[in-house]
């Protein structure tokens, strides 16, 4: 009464049950978010958790055919292997600056901008990539926000001699990330030596006037991405 | 010992054995990733983006896929053949917009339809009128409704999608319902005459339990590789093609309905969210083409002409997608001159 393991476990499973599991690693590390909007990942969760118990259940009561069949790989069933080998071999990332720079488009934010009654404070460091990227898009950019302290966190895209700051927006996956940008000047020129793709924590002040719109830099910090490095 | 006490301990024995060669499995796999997430990989970024891009598609997808196949295989488990056609109209139109109307009670994005409409195709709905359910439920969905309206507060943009999404549905239905044309393909259409066979289950629950499980991982297998490869494809073009290429082009009405309806293709994003997506074009490229965009991806993509391809013949997949883009461009262009 001894069990080829082999045998004991279906193969149809194998994808199903690696997905599934990866999906719940995801979830109890915490990446996920690397991959969809938060607010998928209960219910990616629950529903990777039920394919998972139900494969099981076919493997709990699966009896090996005594015929052994032999069938062929199929090119999707080869890739879909490959994808499964990636989901379980590499470690999860978020999406780079490269792609910042080919999706790269007028920013437009949906955030709300500030009141006339918040404008009359001079700290916005509340204020987010977002909020910032929303303003200067604004058709009717408002000049009692010039002159606004601030301090943004994101990744720096760099061209020609123009930096901005961006941060990706996820409206679904990061299939739909989209790079909301806003532009950055630093009289010191410290960001020159810095590489594309490196996120920062820039302290500034806003300047707005009719032809133009960025935050004047003050201080630069490198730092370590953010575990939670997209805005929704 | 006695015979029967020998048996009783076999039995125990075997079951201890089961239930940990099966728990074993997604144990050691969740330990493993696990353990791989404490790493850092340097892989070029392009490889690195379309593996990012590849698994975000499918982790977002899989979930509704899992709802559609769980649904399908309790249609399968517990539906008599011919049980969804007595309850549906007799006259042709009435029974297709009822199909059409089913995803009005079903908040699932187009992955999750896929497996569903086969169940149905299994229990005997007839092809042609499938397709008028597949197509149909994702613009329905009152989930895709609710997140247009939020996104677009011009009603007129939510009504146009869900209107004309209902039309293509019921056209392209139309356009098969042709006696003597096969639409499925020869696998499938060979699974769908042994289940007309087949009855319910009215076994114990244990075996209703194995015949459920034993449909969602037949079914889930049939699907999850042309999921995966239609995300992998849809990865590597986002990567190769710079989505910025498009956007020169924007000025010109008719050739941005054309952009975004290849970008609608290419995207593969969910019509439950793919309104806020639309939103944030909607700055560079008139509304005539965002309508084009929100109308054509729910209908077509390449993630589910991937997953289509388990189902219907190529030909069929080829005409339905002319259809599906000609009347997007046709709805897109009327509304370019009424809006």
């Amino acid at each position: 009464m001894l069990y080829n393991l082999r045998t004991r476990i279906p193969y149809a499973i194998l994808p199903v049950v690696v997905l599934t599991s990866v999906v719940l690693s995801l979830q109890v590390t915490n990446r996920l978010q690397y991959y969809i909007h938060p607010r998928y990942i209960t219910f990616t969760t629950i529903f990777a958790f039920l394919a998972l118990l139900m494969s099981l259940i076919y493997a709990f009561v699966y009896h090996p055919s005594p015929h052994k069949h032999k069938s062929s790989i199929t090119p999707a069933q080869a890739i879909m292997y490959i994808v499964c080998a990636f989901a379980l071999f590499i470690p999860a990332t978020s999406i780079s600056s490269d792609l910042a720079v080919t999706r790269s488009s007028p920013s437009v934010g949906s955030s709300p901008q500030a009141s006339l009654y918040d404008s009359f404070s001079t700290d916005f460091s509340h204020f987010t990539i977002q909020d910032w990227a929303s303003t200067f898009a604004s058709k009717s950019v408002s000049q009692h926000l010039n002159g606004k302290t601030t301090s943004i966190t994101g990744f720096l895209l760099s061209s020609e001699e123009t930096y901005r700051l961006a941060r990706f927006q996820l409206t679904c996956c990061a299939v739909d990330a989209t790079p909301i940008t806003v532009e950055i000047r630093d009289e010191q020129n410290r960001l020159q030596d810095l590489s594309d793709g490196t996120w920062l924590i820039i302290a500034g002040t806003s300047v707005i006037n009719e032809n133009e719109q960025y935050i004047a830099v003050e201080n630069v910090e490198v730092v370590d991405e953010p575990s939670d490095p997209y805005i929704y | 010992m006695s015979v029967i006490h020998m048996s009783r301990i076999t039995s125990r024995n075997d079951f201890t054995y089961r239930l940990f060669t099966t728990l074993a499995l997604p144990v050691f796999f969740i330990i493993l990733s696990v353990s791989v997430q404490q790493f850092s990989l340097e892989l070029p970024n392009k490889i690195q983006d379309t593996i990012t891009l590849t698994l975000g598609i499918v982790y977002e997808a899989l979930p509704f896929v899992v709802l559609g196949v769980l649904l399908s295989a309790i249609v399968q488990a517990y539906l008599k053949t011919r049980d969804i056609e007595k309850i549906l109209p007799k006259n042709r139109f009435l029974k297709k917009v009822s199909l059409a109307s089913i995803g009005i009670f079903l908040p699932v994005c187009e992955c999750g339809n896929v497996p569903l409409n086969r169940g149905l195709l299994a229990k005997g709905v007839k092809p042609a009128d499938s397709l008028s359910f597949l197509l149909a439920a994702p613009i329905v969905s009152p989930i895709t409704i609710i997140t247009t309206l939020i996104a677009f507060s011009d009603p007129s943009v939510a009504v146009i999608r869900t209107l004309g999404g209902l039309s293509i549905a019921l056209l392209i239905s139309y356009a098969f319902s042709s006696k003597g044309e096969v639409l499925l393909t020869q696998k499938y259409q060979a699974f769908c005459d042994a289940s007309k066979n087949q009855k319910p289950s009215t076994q114990n629950y244990k075996e209703r339990m194995r015949a459920l499980s034993r449909n969602f991982v037949t079914e889930i297998n049939s699907l999850l590789p042309a999921l995966i490869t239609g995300s992998f494809l849809a990865g590597i073009i986002q990567t190769t093609v710079p989505r910025s290429a498009l956007l020169y082009v924007s000025n010109q009405p008719i050739i941005a309905i054309l952009v975004l309806l290849v970008l609608a293709f290419v995207v593969s994003i969910c019509a439950n969210v793919d309104a806020f997506f639309a939103l944030a074009l909607s700055a560079i490229f008139p509304m005539s083409a965002i309508i084009a965009f929100l109308l054509f991806g729910p209908l077509v993509d390449i993630k589910i002409l991937s997953m289509l391809s388990t189902t219907y013949r190529k030909e069929v997949l080829v005409k339905m997608s002319a259809i599906a883009f000609l009347m997007s461009f046709i709805i897109a262009l009327g509304a370019h001159y009424v809006i």
